[in-house]
């Protein structure tokens, strides 16, 4: 993976790439670098797209924004070459000690006034790491690109985001009705999904359909366990990292699943404890169950079936929920659920077996998503306003991505001034690194720079 | 004493008040209409935006029912970028929370309907919706799941609509070819199993019913384009027409008019659903058989009418949103209609407490009780399932290369 321009780590450009960036922030089009580097247009296509890949932004002033943060810092200005070859006709083009002359005095201001920190990243920052369709391709994205970087290939409605213990990255395809797996060197594959007949125990898992798996998660031991709707019956699958399945558990037929088969609709939710217990959530039942490693039967966790929101401060089992969906354990066992139609965020005490309403409020709006940093911090995909949130320790809610409109805006730049779209799904890396399963925009977006 | 039963009496009004959904209107002097549409997902804002228009002028139209005054509550159930269900039953909920709001239009997409009907439902909210057409919403055909009375299990039938079922698209169909071109013999094929089987069983009924026959009946894969054996056998039975059936514009059956070119040199008549209507894939895909294929599709184009009270409302919401363009399945004025049903359903229900604000029940019945209610689609009337009695169908054909209106069919079981 590529260090975005909000981290620390240096970005390495090669030496032509850094002669186009050079180039692109002298505003050259790409027809003029060509020409001046004796390249094809193609070839400057290529190196641009390296660049922006390299630098996790999207925009040529983006670029040159970055040139000139790096040449106030006497990294990349070194790499630009003298310009000896003829320049285009009509075209005035400034001496390279002009433009870096120039470039100071610019940044030296926009530093002055605070428009630019050369020094501290400006905040959270956000790029795709995965998915190139936009939020207009309805009925939405494509499947594509297996065995390529991730960030060329083609997702459809990603549901969930899941990171196993090696750091690996886990996409719930959910319009593909397939698992991807991001490696830790960027490659994207199809590990479960794809065929056309019904799972069985010891299937291969590419070669089974699996349905409407919305939600995935995975334990210690690399098994990738997925929340899936087979015609009606809500199931639990493994597959295990040699690819064959072995069936879970099945939470039964429901006449209420008839609205599962939508997009921005998950089936649920699943977490898993680093004992693999999983919990379950079964939204069309409004019931969270709990499934021992190893046990046939699920028990009853939390949800009397009903839908509603009544119930806090007693026991869960005996509490309405209302379209309960993602899941995620605090660190004191506490399980949290994301309350969707009830637009709460209830926990269950992992002791007590107590129901409380642990968030709610306007800034709530359809949550799906639930994840936990290490420090213990909630982030939430808040759905219903295309955002992320985070709880902070006061109680208090803010906004760490999404500006609250839908749209696909902002890659490489401030994740505050970005445009999801009906995010539902929330991970965190080993490394600090917020996923996003941004569904309306077939994408996997990841948020870096997190305070 | 006195203190104690003043603090006693204070208690319990405020318990019994925190028990309330605070009035938001504390005179209660209005009633609301509400909607929920897509309006700002980009797959379906061009289609859900002038519903939401035609329902607004109804309501403008109207101003008042009795002593209060009327107004429009517009919910959007899109969720990112797709029309979504967890955000129609949070619309729905919305509705219900707010007192004033006595019934609502929509939604448009009938997935959206499976998840909203138990939750209005329960609460004997009324549902009118202009453009569901998918049969398993009110007929209780075997492979439905669920059946309409499990959407409905808490109360009695709240939803009701105005645009026919899927199905009834054959029954019209046939209705047209025996009646306007003289046919009686059709081969059919299927690229749409369960909802196809029930447009063919329709259309066989009724070509039968008048004097025709089915001499084909070929179920084919989705997105077949190879057509050749399939009309080399209707060729044989001396098919007239040829009747493709299938659930999305890109399945590529009108593949099969150009090839039935080299079958039926003296020519074959190509007839097909609303899946295909106004799709100018359809169009290149028939090569130069495209002309004169004929679709039947279940929304009535009002922009078509001669009526002259139709004529005149149609012109008001022309020079109210001059923007809007009309084409085949838009269903706009359908939308007005729901509206207006409501509206006069709501008016009803007023005048039958004395001039007092009805209970949502009495509007759902009332709405129930509809009869012979002329709008500017249709007449209607609701059977027990909630569909239109006397449903319209339209019936359009591809002249030079585009697709035109051509009639207005009566879709009932039993036409008048």
């Amino acid at each position: 993976m590529c260090a975005s321009p909000g981290e620390n780590a240096p970005v390495r450009l090669s030496r032509r790439e850094s002669e186009v960036a050079g180039l692109v922030a002298q505003g050259l089009t790409n027809r003029e670098i060509a020409t001046r580097l004796f390249l094809s247009e193609r070839t400057v296509d290529g190196h641009l797209e390296h660049v922006r890949e390299k630098l996790g932004v999207n925009t040529r002033a983006q670029i040159a924004a970055w040139v000139v943060r790096q040449d106030v810092k006497g990294i990349a200005a070194a790499s630009v070459e003298p310009i000896s070859r003829p320049t285009p006709r009509g075209r005035l083009v400034a001496h390279p000690r002009l433009w870096v002359a120039t470039a100071l005095v610019l940044a030296l201001l926009a530093a002055g006034v605070g428009l630019l920190r050369l020094t501290a990243p400006p905040g959270p920052m956000i790029r795709t790491i995965a998915g190139i369709s936009s939020a207009n391709s309805y009925p939405g994205g494509d499947y594509k690109g297996d065995h390529d970087y991730a960030i060329n290939a083609a997702l459809s409605w990603p549901s969930d985001v899941a990171v196993g213990p090696d750091g690996e990255v886990y996409i719930a395809d959910f319009g593909n009705s397939v698992v991807r797996k991001i490696g830790t060197d960027g490659i994207i594959t199809t590990v479960a999904g794809g065929g056309s007949d019904p799972p069985v125990d010891r299937a291969i898992a590419t070669e089974v359909s699996i349905g409407f798996a919305s939600n995935i998660a995975v334990d210690s031991s690399r098994d990738l366990y997925l929340l899936t709707d087979l015609a009606g019956d809500l199931e639990v699958w493994m597959v295990a990292p040699d690819s064959f399945m072995s069936f879970v558990v099945s939470l039964g037929h429901s006449s209420n699943r008839y609205m599962q088969a939508n997009w921005n609709t998950p089936v649920g939710g699943l977490a898993v404890t680093s004992d693999r217990t999983l919990f379950i959530a079964d939204r069309a039942e409004n019931r969270v169950w709990k499934l021992g490693f190893g046990a046939k039967t699920p028990t009853l966790y939390a949800g009397t079936g009903e839908a509603g929101a009544l119930g806090d401060l007693g026991p869960a089992t005996s509490a309405q929920l209302d379209w309960p969906t993602g899941l995620a354990l605090g660190q004191n066992g506490d399980l949290f659920i994301a309350d969707t139609q009830n637009d709460r965020i209830r926990r269950v005490d992992g002791l007590r077996g107590t129901i409380t309403t642990f968030a709610r409020g306007a800034n709530l709006l359809i949550p799906f998503g639930l994840a936990f940093r290490s420090d213990g911090a909630l982030f939430i995909a808040d759905t219903g306003h295309n955002q992320v949130l985070e709880i902070l320790p006061s109680g208090g809610i803010m906004t760490v991505a999404g500006t609250g409109s839908d749209g696909l805006s902002g890659d490489g730049g401030r994740a505050n001034d970005a445009e999801l779209s009906g995010p539902e799904g929330v991970v965190f890396d080993g490394k600090g690194k917020l996923l996003v399963a941004d569904g309306g925009n077939h994408r996997v977006r990841q948020v870096t720079g997190l305070p | 004493m006195k203190v104690t039963t003043l603090a006693a009496l204070l208690v319990l009004t405020q318990v019994m008040t925190a028990c309330q959904s605070p009035p938001p209107n504390p005179s209660g002097d209005e009633i609301v209409i509400a909607s929920d549409l897509a309006i700002t997902s980009p797959a379906t804002a061009d289609f859900a935006v002038p519903l939401q228009q035609a329902i607004e002028l109804a309501v403008r139209q109207q101003g008042k029912i009795g002593r209060f005054r009327l107004t429009y509550l517009s919910l959007d159930d899109s969720l990112g970028a797709a029309v979504s269900q967890a955000k129609g039953v949070h619309n729905v909920r919305r509705m219900i929370s707010d007192p004033r709001v006595l019934g609502m239009i929509g939604p448009a997409n009938s997935n959206t309907v499976y998840a909203e009907i138990p939750v209005a439902n329960a609460s004997d909210f009324v549902m009118l919706s202009p453009s569901t057409t998918n049969v398993c919403v009110t007929l209780p055909v075997p492979y439905c799941s669920p059946q309409p009375k499990e959407l409905r299990a808490k109360g009695p039938s709240n939803y009701f609509r105005i645009a026919p079922p899927d199905s009834i698209q054959g029954r019209a169909l046939a209705r047209y070819v025996v009646g306007n071109l003289n046919v009686r013999s059709v081969a059919a094929f299927n690229e749409l199993p369960g909802g196809g089987d029930l447009i063919l069983d329709s259309f066989t009924d009724e070509l039968v019913r008048l004097g025709g026959a089915l001499v084909v009946r070929q179920d084919l894969a989705h997105g077949t384009t190879g057509f050749t054996s399939f009309l080399a056998e209707a060729r044989a039975k001396n098919a007239q027409a040829i009747y493709a059936v299938n659930g999305a514009g890109k399945d590529h059956v009108c593949v099969a008019a150009a090839q039935a070119a080299s079958e039926f040199p003296g020519g074959v008549y190509f007839l097909g659903t609303d899946a295909i209507a106004g799709d100018d894939g359809c169009i290149k895909d028939a090569l130069n058989n495209a002309d004169g294929m004929i679709v039947t599709v279940p929304d009535v184009d009002s922009t078509q009418s001669h009526d002259p009270a139709v004529d005149k409302m149609v012109q008001a919401y022309r020079n109210t949103y001059p923007r809007t363009s009309f084409g085949i399945d838009t269903y706009i004025f359908a939308a007005y209609d729901c509206a207006r049903l409501l509206i006069d359903a709501i008016s009803r229900a007023v005048q039958a407490t004395g001039g007092a604000i009805p209970t949502r029940k009495q509007v759902l019945e009332a709405v129930a009780h509809t009869q012979q209610f002329k709008g500017v689609t249709g007449t209607y009337s609701f059977d027990s399932n909630g569909d239109a009695i006397s449903p319209l169908m339209s019936l359009y054909k591809v002249e030079n290369g585009k697709w035109v209106f051509k009639d207005k069919i009566d879709a009932s079981a039993n036409p008048t």
